[in-house]
């Protein structure tokens, strides 16, 4: 019986991990003075999309997902979108 | 035209062409996000006014420090051969902001300084916790824009020493708040309901213009000094 491993879902070689996007996207909120329950609810659906299409990859770059987090993000809140795909490109 | 008015109006000049260098609001909006974060506003509030106060203290301490190694070595005037330099160093200046300033394959704001200090910057400010480390961070940054502030500040030096002593401390700090004017009109905006969002959408939408006007404030300055320096004083 052949054994398939199960994918490992991996950022540049790190583990990627739901908790620490919705945390990235819960502290720029507050940077634009969100309503914390409305990014809540923002966070939690980003973050699921975002789970799912890195489960459809299994390995992805960290600008990768940064990018799909912008655009997904956009949908919401233009101004978090353009917070998030501008992060390091200020200095 | 009256030789203190004269001076005056180039350190004028001086501070709002360092107005219009960008690095000194780009590290200030870095540590508005990493602080609005993490931190209440006041504890923001706190970090970036002591980030611009230890930028604005460099600054003046450089301008200072100028004045008085123009005063030693010169005797307090520059002589003509030294303007000439002074002059074609700001024009020089002027072509480096056109085309070296800012990363010309960015679509944001992104400057000439390496990335990794551009890294270091970003990963300060984010560890950024307390007013010394602010204030530190204010004077790294002015410390890094000398590269292209130092003709400003020695044309800035040179029009402040032939000024009368009671009015040179004035000028000093004249320059420096016009150098740090952008700094606080950005607290200003964010105290009045703008975000960093909004700021940096105005910063790269006006980019090209900075760019121009910076570079036309440098040949400016260069053709005032040539005028009322150079010729005035044959």
């Amino acid at each position: 019986m052949r054994i398939r491993r199960k994918a490992k879902l991996s950022v540049d070689g790190k583990q990627f991990s739901e908790v620490s996007l919705h945390r990235d996207i819960m502290r720029e909120g507050r940077v634009l003075s969100r309503h914390t329950g409305a990014m809540e609810i923002i966070a939690d659906k980003v973050c699921r999309e975002v789970a799912k299409w890195v489960r459809e990859r299994g390995t992805v770059t960290k600008a990768d997902l940064d990018r799909v987090t912008a655009a997904r993000l956009h949908k919401y809140d233009a101004d978090l979108s353009y917070l998030y795909r501008n992060r390091g490109k200020i200095l | 035209m009256n030789n203190g008015l004269l001076d005056l109006f180039i350190v004028i000049l001086a501070g709002v062409i360092h107005a219009m260098l960008q690095l000194g609001i780009s590290a200030l909006l870095i540590l508005y996000h990493a602080s609005l974060g993490k931190d209440i506003k006041k504890k923001t509030k706190e970090l970036t006014l002591n980030f611009i106060l230890g930028f604005s203290l460099f600054t003046g301490l450089a301008v200072s420090s100028i004045c008085f190694f123009i005063l030693v070595i010169f005797g307090g005037v520059m002589p003509a051969a030294g303007v000439v330099i002074l002059v074609m160093a700001l024009a020089v200046m002027a072509f480096f902001v056109w085309f070296v300033y800012y990363r010309r394959k960015s679509k944001g704001t992104e400057l000439w300084i390496p990335r990794s200090f551009a890294r270091f910057v970003s990963a300060r400010a984010k560890k950024t916790d307390d007013n010394v480390e602010s204030f530190s961070l204010g004077m790294l940054i002015a410390c890094a824009e000398v590269p292209f502030a130092a003709m400003l500040m020695i044309t800035a030096g040179n029009s402040i020493v032939n000024m009368p002593q009671g009015l040179q401390i004035i000028s000093v700090l004249v320059y420096v708040i016009f150098a740090a004017a952008p700094m606080w009109l950005c607290q200003v905006a964010i105290h009045y309901g703008d975000t960093v969002v909004d700021i940096q959408k105005w910063r790269v939408r006006n980019k090209e213009f900075f760019k121009v006007m910076s570079g036309v404030g440098f040949i400016t300055l260069a053709i005032f000094m040539l005028a009322f320096k150079v010729f005035g004083s044959l």
